[in-house]
């Protein structure tokens, strides 16, 4: 038996040996083929096996390999793979070239990345990294006219505050509608955290630009249901710059700018002022007899003129309303720098800049640091850290309604004076309070510590298995501080205001990565995992008076603390998800996806919901029968359908609610909130259909996608009667519709020494809300069945009577018969202020060094109310200036014209009505950007290896029939978050800033 | 050949060494871990910070105590008496004694009688005043909680608070009294006696008719009156407040019977005595010995809008939209008379114009009833009913001018009555009142016009199918 065995095992060792002189040995260098250095750590893999080896310091490496040899792949991170089939040599030099296409043809989707080639969704990528250049505080600012599917409105000229962006329109009444942010795979704060009493702020605001490398807007239900319960209003998921191995990069990236109103409002001169006003005091006095307007009149306007404004040669004739702007400079600089090998990368950067708001005393400055390091410790495990750091400073004006703010001077008669003549001290014998004593004698500012950080670790239980867990933190550490010294209204004794808050917003998120491809055309790639998210938000408010002057500014030196509180609120998410994209021979992609989310917002009956979607592919030019079709380079159709939820609802309002009242001392507490146990969550059904494809060779290539979006359950504050002691109390009530299309073409019109491309996108979103129970949300804005949201609904303006002057009101919808009597005039939807299309049209130029791009954006269809007009375009009601159309006043029999008869305090033509209510449309050359890259030849000769000197203008030109500040335009005074139903309207609000800056890129 | 079934485990030892050689146990034991480490022990229950919640709030009579303070907190709401129901008085019930100089045109048009249904402001007493009501229901429901020593007064309170607001409703929302009117359908405002815990379609309630509204307003505080103690704390309602309320209940039905019988009430107490100088009763920040009933405040609990930021014009302090006319108003008072010196001119906002004093420095208690007007209402329904209950009219009328550091005047008449009244409470909340039930014209609208009426909310009219509008406002 032993010697059997011995036979036996030296016929297998035998064998053994055959097999060992049946292989031989590979060897070669890898270099980079841009430069020809080494490459050491590049990964070289026989295909088919787990027989492998790395390169060494020197780029050389030696591998034993079977003796019918095999296909070898050489692959390291920030380059191409490259495949070698071994050959009768046993000396096989590889040389790979960087990956820089690799960002345009990854996409980035939620807990994990896709081809964009196998894409199933609906999702826009923008990863120009030159918009980090637009002189703007928000990045989102930078990207209109470049996503379609998602409409971006900056609301205000002021610098820092919230924006307004919609994809796919408007998919709640109540609940937020704006997008959920991701960065770098951790949900983030995104909605304001500023106090009531101002205006919403935007976190992000904090963010550098140019420490983002893409950004992917989630739009349909595949793509954005592995976010669940938080993906109805689309999802933005930023990435940012992870370093690669190879020479340490440095850039340098500075600017310096200077910018301007788009456009400035024309309102009275004295001349016309005082022409007005007393025709318009007279017709009254013929009116109303028994009081003297005119004299009345009189003697204000010698009050408020010092006795000037009867005498041509002496009165005052100032420009108040230009008063309320500066000249704004913008001043940027950024440095960052990248490298590594294969184990470790970094990106490092640090950024400072300081932009002047447009209108006085608004300024914001951000201050940050980036690390972002990603170490390979071994072939299984590999985790990586990003840090941030950013000090944000704010310095706000009040909000729109407040007579503090600088565009409310436009309410201020020419005919007086900015200072007053006795004194030599500002004016404060004015009709309104004046603003400038606020900006010379108050400040208020915010300063934002944002810390953005993030862990991971990945281990790869199997080539095919990963394993990887985050953990991720947003934290905000925020203060808000202002005063108000004595010279400005109602603080005699000076005001002081001190806010604090801590938002730590933090994440889990812990998954598997399953990918393999069977007998290589069954291709699977899994996902499966669960996060947690808990947020938890403390703040405190302090206000004092009594200041012994102006130099205490702190409430320490606050005679009287006139309050004070301290409040907290959190909330937090439980949630499972699995994705699952199959692919079968590179033509035929199948993507299923779920996320069952459990949140403490909802009452106990309904705190889970399911969120599943799944999507179907047909890479049609993959076919065999597509093959001598030359013309079509690729042809992809999808269509997706799939389920999301919107959870972006107050942390408590399915309780019923008691909260704590003060009567003078005596603390006591009162019902504020009705219960709504069975309160769950809205839900999004999503069907999109898409194209996406590109013709001669890539020339010209594109996408088009329709989708509906039918939204149930929504989440109303059901307006009930008063009587009931409430005004409102939370139900899900409610459905709406949005359906829509986007467009986008990209050609490369020439190609060579000169090349030319154009980039073109429209989309268009219509928006109806079909069911609300019955209600009607709002007043001027209105949620109503049947309409869309936030449609203007008021009495219908028609004119005014040519016989008499009145103001005429049509007195009911589809009649002609018109009305002086206002109350006999019926409300009616008079506009739409959601736009029937919006997009961008871009034309990039390159010839040698020189780069000229252009872009257009556009909105078309929209309307937007001037809630200031029964203020400023009034004929003459009250002494507000008025804007100079109103010259153009009804005065006797005949007249035909738009203004009705000037008559002083008799509110003609002063109620709300339609006679507000414009045309919003534009088109807006928004950013033009010409630069020179220095030719290598000579930026060598400085070890430099990119200069690049650059000219950008932004907001250069406007095309509209607007006659108001500025077309893009959404007031949100007095609410600290972006509102729903408010949409179009201009309350006092600044205009966006004209801006051009010159800007100097290096690069060693 | 080794039959492998007859080897014991043999299968399962295959069975396992492939799953070893697969490694497949690791990622399942590591999944098994994870879900266990991650599932459990996550937080979904998070609890507000700032509330309660309502199911819990009245099971403690610590709370519902509370409760009836929050009441207060209510009515101390500019939509309630921290302001409208004196501006609005004021505004609707003068032509040229004042003029309405601010910049709000809903204002405006309620000084020029020409307010629409949709008025940004006129609703703010509706809603302020049915949220103190419910609060009331909610207190009232919940009386058996409290400790036995404490239900009478804490209902009096409660019931207190729910006549007078009711009052306020039915007289700026509702008809006038007016005995060929009160029965008629839609003439009031809604009765609410029951707590809101949930919308039914019990919430869409009728409105009430005039004579049914003074009913209710009348058996609230008559219930308040024999329940409410002689004294209280913390300004807090009495037994005397709910008497010198009844009083105006009675006066603005005509029922001079009851109303002198109310005002006389208070009077004989000896509860309170007039405030020797007449500049001395306003902006105190506590109860002086005139003062019936106030409404609290100080420099952390206050309206949002209140009389100063109206009235008043001085340094800091005020808008000064309230103008008061001198040639048409402050002339009525008659040389020595020291309520002509509480006017003043302003020197802050709009400098130069005549303002009203009661309203000076802020954040001070607000007298809503004061003894005076007890004296004026004895006088008048003693004089209306040639009785002298109490003392005579002529009596009552001179304590009220030697205050005003006016000579005695040897005899009355119900005009000089009046005119004291008036010159007494000019822009305290009372002028309309007495307007409606004089029957006086205000300009050249009659004393039962429709603009002398608020409209119903725009807002309401929307919600609740089952409301009517006022006249003159479809």
């Amino acid at each position: 038996m032993k010697k059997f065995l011995l036979f036996v095992f030296m016929l297998s060792f035998a064998g053994l040996s055959n097999a060992i002189a049946q292989t031989r040995t590979i060897s070669g260098k890898v270099t980079s083929a841009t430069d020809g250095t080494p490459l050491p750590g590049v990964n070289i893999v026989l295909k088919g096996t787990t027989n492998g080896t790395a390169t060494g310091t020197d780029g050389t490496y030696s591998l034993d390999v079977p003796s019918k040899g095999g296909v070898l792949i050489y692959s390291f991170l920030g380059f191409e793979s490259v495949q070698k089939t071994i050959g009768s040599s046993n000396e096989i030099n590889v040389q790979l070239k960087p990956a820089t296409q690799e960002l345009k043809n990854v996409v980035v989707v939620g807990y994990g990345t896709q081809s964009k080639k196998f894409v199933t969704g609906s999702i826009t990528s923008v990863s120009d990294s030159s918009l980090a250049n637009t002189p703007v505080t928000s990045f989102q600012t930078a990207l209109e006219g470049k996503t379609p599917g998602a409409v971006i409105t900056q609301q205000s000229g002021k610098l820092g505050q919230g924006i307004r962006i919609r994809v796919r329109g408007s998919s709640s009444v109540t609940a937020s509608n704006q997008p959920l942010y991701v960065i770098d795979g951790i949900p983030v704060t995104s909605s304001s955290q500023g106090r009531i009493g101002n205006e919403p702020t935007n976190p992000l605001a904090n963010l550098n630009y140019d420490d983002i490398a893409s950004i992917q807007i989630l739009k349909d239900a595949s793509a954005a249901a592995i976010y669940g319960s938080r993906a109805s209003n689309g999802v933005v998921l930023i990435t940012t710059k992870q370093g690669k191995a190879g020479k340490t990069k440095i850039n340098v990236n500075t600017s310096y700018g200077i910018g301007h109103p788009t456009h400035y409002k024309q309102f009275l001169n004295a001349k016309q002022y005082v022409t007005l006003f007393m025709e318009a005091a007279q017709n009254s006095n013929k009116i109303d007899p028994s009081f003297d307007y005119v004299s009345y009149t009189k003697n204000y306007f010698n009050k408020l003129s010092f006795n000037t404004y009867s005498d041509p040669s002496k009165r005052y004739n100032i420009p108040w309303s230009r008063h309320a702007f500066q000249t704004a400079y913008y001043r940027k600089m950024n440095i960052s720098a990248s490298g590594g090998n294969a184990e470790t990368r970094f990106y490092i950067s640090g950024h400072y800049s300081n932009s002047d708001g447009i209108v006085i005393n608004n300024a914001y400055k951000l201050l940050s640091g980036r690390l972002n390091i990603d170490h390979q410790a071994n072939d299984k495990l590999s985790f990586g850290a990003k840090f941030y750091l950013a000090r944000s400073q704010n310095d706000r004006i009040s909000n729109d309604d407040a007579f503090s703010t600088p565009v409310q001077l436009d309410a201020q008669p020419p005919i007086q004076p900015i200072y007053d003549p006795n004194t030599g001290k500002l004016n404060a014998n004015t009709l309104y309070y004046n603003g400038l004593l606020s900006a010379k004698y108050a400040s208020s500012n915010m300063i934002v510590f944002h810390n953005l950080s993030n862990a991971y670790a990945e281990y790869d239980f199997m080539p095919s298995l990963t394993f990887r867990s985050e953990f991720g933190l947003d934290l905000i550490n925020q203060t808000e501080e202002g005063y108000a010294g004595r010279e400005t209204i109602g603080n005699p004794t000076g005001f002081g205001r001190y806010r604090y808050l801590r938002n730590l917003n933090y994440t889990m998120n812990n998954y598997f990565k399953y990918q393999k491809t069977l007998n290589k055309v069954h291709s699977i790639n899994a996902t499966v995992g669960m996060s947690y998210e808990k947020a938890d938000i403390n703040s405190s408010d302090v206000q004092g008076e009594g200041f012994p002057n102006d130099s205490f500014k702190k409430l320490a030196s606050a005679s009287k603390i006139t309050t004070g509180s301290s409040s907290g609120s959190g909330y937090s998410y439980v949630s499972y998800f699995g994705r699952l994209n199959y692919k079968y021979n590179d033509t035929y992609l199948v993507s299923l996806s779920a996320r069952e989310d459990g949140s403490s917002r909802f009452g106990l009956n309904n705190q889970y919901g399911f969120f599943p979607a799944a999507s179907l592919g047909w890479i049609v030019t993959n076919e065999s029968f597509m093959k001598n079709f030359k013309t079509l380079s690729n042809l992809k159709l999808r269509a997706s359908y799939g389920l999301t939820g919107n959870s972006d609802i107050g942390n408590f309002d399915s309780r019923g609610l008691y909260n704590g009242t003060n009567y003078a001392g005596l603390s006591g507490i009162a019902p504020t909130q009705l219960a709504s146990p069975d309160l769950k969550w809205e839900t999004t059904a999503q069907l999109d259909f898409g194209v996406d494809f590109s013709l001669f060779n890539d020339r010209i290539s594109g996408t088009v996608d329709y989708y509906v979006k039918h939204t149930h359950n929504l989440l109303l504050n059901v307006n009930v009667p008063q009587s009931t002691g409430f005004s409102q109390v939370i139900k899900n009530v409610g459905k709406l519709k949005n359906n829509g299309y986007e467009v986008s073409i990209n050609t490369q019109n020439i190609k060579g020494e000169l090349s030319w491309t154009t980039g073109f996108n429209i989309s268009g979103n219509k928006n109806v809300i079909t069911n609300l129970g019955g209600q009607v949300i709002g007043n001027i804005n209105r949620a109503m069945e049947g309409q869309p949201i936030g449609v203007f609904y008021m009495v219908k303006y028609a004119g005014v009577d040519p016989k008499n002057g009145d103001a005429l009101y049509y007195l009911k919808a589809g009649s002609d018969k018109t009305t002086n009597n206002y109350s006999k005039a019926e409300r009616q939807v008079v506009g739409n202020p959601n736009p029937k299309f919006t997009g961008g049209f871009s034309n990039d130029f390159h010839y040698k060094g020189i780069d000229l791009s252009i872009l257009f954006q556009y909105v078309y269809g929209n309307k937007i109310y001037n809630a200031a007009g029964v203020y400023q375009s009034v004929n003459g009601n009250y002494y507000d200036n008025q804007t100079v159309d109103q010259m153009n006043r009804w005065q006797k029999p005949g007249d035909i014209t738009n203004v009705p008869q000037a008559r002083l305090f008799m509110g003609n033509g002063r109620q709300t009505s339609s006679r507000w209510i414009s045309d919003g449309s534009y088109i807006r050359l928004k950013n033009v950007t010409l630069s020179y890259n220095l030719p290598r030849s000579i930026t060598s000769k400085w070890n430099v290896d990119r200069l690049r000197v650059y000219l950008t203008g932004i907001n250069l030109l406007t095309f509209t029939k607007y006659k108001g500040w500025d077309p893009e335009v959404s007031e949100s005074y007095y609410s600290n978050h972006i509102s729903n139903i408010n949409i179009g309207r201009n309350f006092y609000t600044p205009p966006q800033a004209r801006t051009i800056t010159l800007g100097l890129n290096i690069g060693f | 050949m080794i039959n492998t079934n007859d080897i014991k485990g043999y299968h399962k030892r295959v069975f396992i060494m492939k799953l070893i050689k697969t490694k497949i146990y690791i990622p399942f034991t590591f999944l098994l871990v994870l879900f266990m480490i991650t599932s459990c022990g996550k937080d979904l229950g998070i609890n507000p910070q700032q509330s309660i919640d309502a199911s819990i709030a009245l099971k403690t009579p610590a709370n519902v105590k509370d409760a009836l303070y929050g009441a207060y907190s209510e009515i101390q709401q500019t939509g309630v008496f921290g302001s409208d129901y004196d501006m609005y008085s004021a505004l609707l019930s003068s032509t040229n004694q004042m003029f309405f100089s601010g910049s709000y045109q809903d204002y405006l048009d309620v000084y020029n009688k020409r307010q629409v249904a949709n008025n940004a402001f006129t609703g703010e007493m509706w809603d302020t005043g049915y949220n103190a009501i419910n609060i009331c229901n909610n207190v009232l429901s919940s009386i058996s909680v409290l400790d036995k020593g404490d239900q009478n007064t804490i209902q009096g309170e409660a019931e207190f608070i729910r006549g007078v607001v009711l009052f306020e409703l039915v007289k700026f929302y509702g008809l006038p009294w007016d005995t060929s009117t009160n029965g008629k359908a839609n003439s009031g405002v809604p009765i609410v006696l029951k707590p809101t815990l949930s919308i039914t379609k019990d919430a869409n309630v009728k409105r009430a008719t005039v004579t049914q509204d003074y009913a209710q307003i009348i058996k609230d505080l008559k219930d308040a009156e024999s329940k409410l103690p002689k004294s209280n704390s913390d300004g807090r309602a009495t037994t005397y407040a709910a008497s010198a309320f009844l009083s105006e209940v009675y006066l603005e039905k005509d029922d001079y019977s009851n109303a002198l019988q109310e005002a006389n009430k208070v009077i004989q107490s000896g509860a309170f005595s007039l405030v020797a100088n007449y500049a001395d009763e306003f902006n105190n920040s506590s109860n002086t010995s005139e003062d019936i009933f106030d409404i609290q405040e100080n420099s952390q609990s206050n309206p949002v809008s209140d009389n100063w930021t109206f009235y008043a014009s001085l340094p800091g302090v005020g808008r000064g939209d309230m103008d008061i006319d001198s040639t048409h108003f402050i002339t009525m008072y008659q040389n020595g008379d020291a309520r002509k010196n509480i006017y003043y001119v302003g020197t802050g906002l709009k400098p130069g114009r005549w303002r009203c004093g009661k309203w000076k420095v802020r954040f001070t208690n607000k007298p809503i009833i004061r003894l005076a007007e007890m004296y004026l209402t004895r006088a008048e329904c003693n004089f209306r009913l040639s009785s002298g209950v109490g003392d005579t009219p002529l009596n009552d009328i001179n304590k009220i001018r030697e205050r005003a550091t006016l000579p005695d005047t040897n005899a009355v008449s119900l005009s000089s009555i009046l005119k004291q009244r008036y010159l007494e409470l000019a822009w305290e909340g009372k002028r309309l009142d007495d307007v409606k039930r004089l029957h006086l014209n205000v300009g050249s609208l009659s004393w039962n016009a429709n603009k002398l009426i608020l409209p119903i909310p725009q807002r309401e009219m929307d919600v609740n199918s089952n409301m009517v509008q006022n006249p003159g406002y479809d």
